[in-house]
């Protein structure tokens, strides 16, 4: 498999299917894990980072995963591959970041991958388009317990597996799921949602941001703790909180369509308008209209678009899937009148 | 200024600039703070939250006491708990025993528990215990090779493959035993191994402990190295304590000067 090779896929957490999929994009699941015989990362020396991607690499090869999966050496990649592994959540920011040896172990369809030497020296991440996390417990269990076999985890029965940080001890387990609100946002009822997560012991953040910037009304929520629950108990919390924001989000698009129907048509349109005709645009400005044109298809309003399509834009924009698309490096300025040249052919 | 969500004092200004509108400062004390950051798993936001945490229990505690805590190095890692409590990262799995105590209250704050419920994976081998016990078991194996000692080495094979497999675990003496005999290894001039408990025994002062090129001259003539030639102030547990290396005398015993020859 080559990384250019996923260029033209949008990968299974933007495929726009399963449950609840017109409000949920993907559901995703992480698992922090550490092997027993080194150090925690961030006192590892070149060479015991070098030795953990061996063993890693090793297990992986002998394991179950290793005809299905691809390990890729993270050091060795250029920018613009990290970069473009980043955008698809392939990798995480601080993976590409990092310095010295590090790799990510890539399912072809983009429905597991692993990083090593990330924070801990294992992040086993499954992902799935809608909201589905019952499936996804199940297979990064499998997957976790694939790699067990061969490996050698830092545990103890007081506090469960060991991390490097101590908000991730325990299950070291991260449940997320991104939705897409963009009704609570126009109607102003975001925060309040919020800030009635932030009770129940939720953690919510923006998408796609730098840093955790929000952009295009997309949030991810995700479980805050992760010692002294099972995992069951962890994933079932957000399981009970993100079906009552679908249906908020979906009264507030109700109440849009009912009362503003006039405003909602004129903000979609607009929005549609301005992707379709833009000499120039950035990516957040892509992403905060194509966020309007989703909700736009979503209701009704939009004709001759779908959601995988838009998916696909969403993907292709962003800078350097757009260079990846255009096979050369595009400075800043380029790359913005590429996006707008790409919007002008496929918003049609 | 009061705190936006309660009564209490506001310590935190926080600007946000996560508001699609706009920047807005956030006003919070210390509780509605860590709420505050407890968001996401960004590195940043975990970081924070270390900290954040971290300076509390610095709250908490005498500055006397936290100075005291910051000190606490762990013997695997190297690490010191103060580094921990600026990067928010610590150093190895050994840490959560050597730390314990401080690590506590932080985890009852971040996760509301202390005690892991979940998933236990099929091999247990991989507590931070049992890697340290094996750490000191191989230096000692590889000292006692390195004497040519070798039925000793052959019993501390025994203990490693016994300590590897589960089937045995060292006590707290044992392991305080090879600790000493680790720091007296890490001395540049290391002289003797002895048991600060015993009184020192011949057996002690054998040739094998004794390297010529560590050998001050003036205590022992190189040509005979046996006990004799040692005094018992040579044999002060003062000497063979690697911090207080400052207040020795003479070459021949100071744990961290490079030797005399």
């Amino acid at each position: 498999m080559k990384i250019d090779d996923l260029t033209q896929r949008t990968g299974e957490w933007l495929r726009g299917d399963g449950p609840e999929s017109d409000i949920v994009i993907s559901s995703r699941i992480r698992l922090a894990r550490n092997l027993s015989d080194f150090p925690f990362i961030r006192k590892c020396s070149p060479k015991q980072r070098a030795q953990i991607a061996v063993s890693v690499q090793q297990a992986f090869e002998r394991s179950e995963i290793g005809a299905q999966a691809e390990y890729i050496d993270v050091s060795k990649l250029g920018d613009l591959d990290r970069q473009f592994l980043m955008e698809r959540q392939l990798i995480s920011h601080e993976l590409s970041d990092a310095e010295g040896t590090r790799a990510v172990i890539l399912d072809p369809n983009e429905r597991f991958s692993i990083m090593v030497n990330e924070e801990d020296h294992l992040r086993l991440q499954v992902m799935q388009s809608g909201f589905d996390l019952e499936h996804g417990w199940s297979r990064i269990n499998a997957l976790d317990d694939t790699l067990e076999a061969h490996l050698q985890f830092a545990f103890t029965s007081k506090y469960g597996y060991l991390t490097a940080c101590p908000t991730n001890v325990g299950t070291g387990l991260r449940v997320s799921v991104m939705l897409h609100l963009p009704a609570l946002v126009a109607t102003k009822q975001i925060e309040r949602v919020f800030r009635a997560l932030g009770k129940i012991n939720v953690a919510v953040r923006g998408l796609f941001g730098e840093g955790s910037q929000f952009m295009g009304d997309f949030y991810q929520v995700s479980n805050q703790t992760t010692l002294g629950k099972s995992e069951e108990e962890l994933i079932q919390r957000v399981h009970e909180v993100v079906p009552q924001l679908i249906d908020y989000e979906r009264k507030a698009r109700e109440f849009l369509l009912n009362e503003d129907r006039a405003d909602l048509n004129d903000l979609v349109s607009r929005a549609r308008g301005i992707l379709r005709t833009a000499k120039k645009i950035s990516s957040e400005e892509t992403m905060h209209y194509l966020s309007k044109v989703r909700l736009g298809i979503n209701l009704g309003l939009i004709e001759g678009l779908n959601i995988p399509t838009l998916n696909k834009m969403f993907i292709h924009t962003q800078p350097a899937h757009l260079q990846k698309l255009r096979g050369r490096k595009l400075s800043g300025s380029d790359r913005n009148t590429e996006r707008a040249n790409y919007l002008q052919q496929h918003m049609n | 200024m009061k705190c936006q969500h309660c009564e209490k004092n506001a310590i935190f200004h926080i600007t946000e600039l996560t508001d699609p509108s706009g920047p807005t400062i956030i006003h919070l004390c210390e509780d509605h703070a860590r709420v505050f950051f407890q968001t996401g798993e960004s590195l940043e936001t975990a970081t924070a939250l270390s900290s954040l945490l971290a300076k509390q229990l610095q709250l908490e505690k005498a500055a006397s006491d936290m100075a005291e805590t910051d000190k606490k190095t762990c013997p695997m890692c190297g690490i010191k708990f103060s580094e921990f409590r600026k990067g928010g990262r610590l150093g190895c799995a050994y840490d959560y025993v050597v730390f314990e105590e401080d690590l506590e209250p932080l985890l009852i704050n971040i996760h509301g528990a202390q005690k892991h419920v979940g998933k236990v994976p099929k091999n247990l081998g991989g507590t931070p215990k049992r890697h340290f016990q094996l750490k000191r078991l191989r230096s000692a194996l590889q000292r006692a090779v390195e004497a040519e000692n070798y039925e000793e080495a052959g019993e501390l094979r025994d203990k490693i493959k016994a300590v590897e497999s589960g089937a045995m675990e060292l006590d707290d003496h044992e392991m305080e035993l090879l600790e000493l005999e680790d720091e007296f290894q890490s001395l540049p001039d290391d002289l003797l191994e002895i048991d600060d408990e015993d009184p020192v025994d011949e057996d002690d002062l054998d040739e094998d402990d004794l390297d010529e090129e560590d050998l001050d001259g003036e205590d022992l003539d190189g040509d005979d190295l046996d006990g004799d030639d040692l005094e018992e102030d040579d044999l002060e547990e003062d000497d063979l304590d690697g911090e207080d290396d400052d207040e020795q005398e003479g070459g021949g015993h100071r744990p961290d000067a490079p030797s005399d020859k």
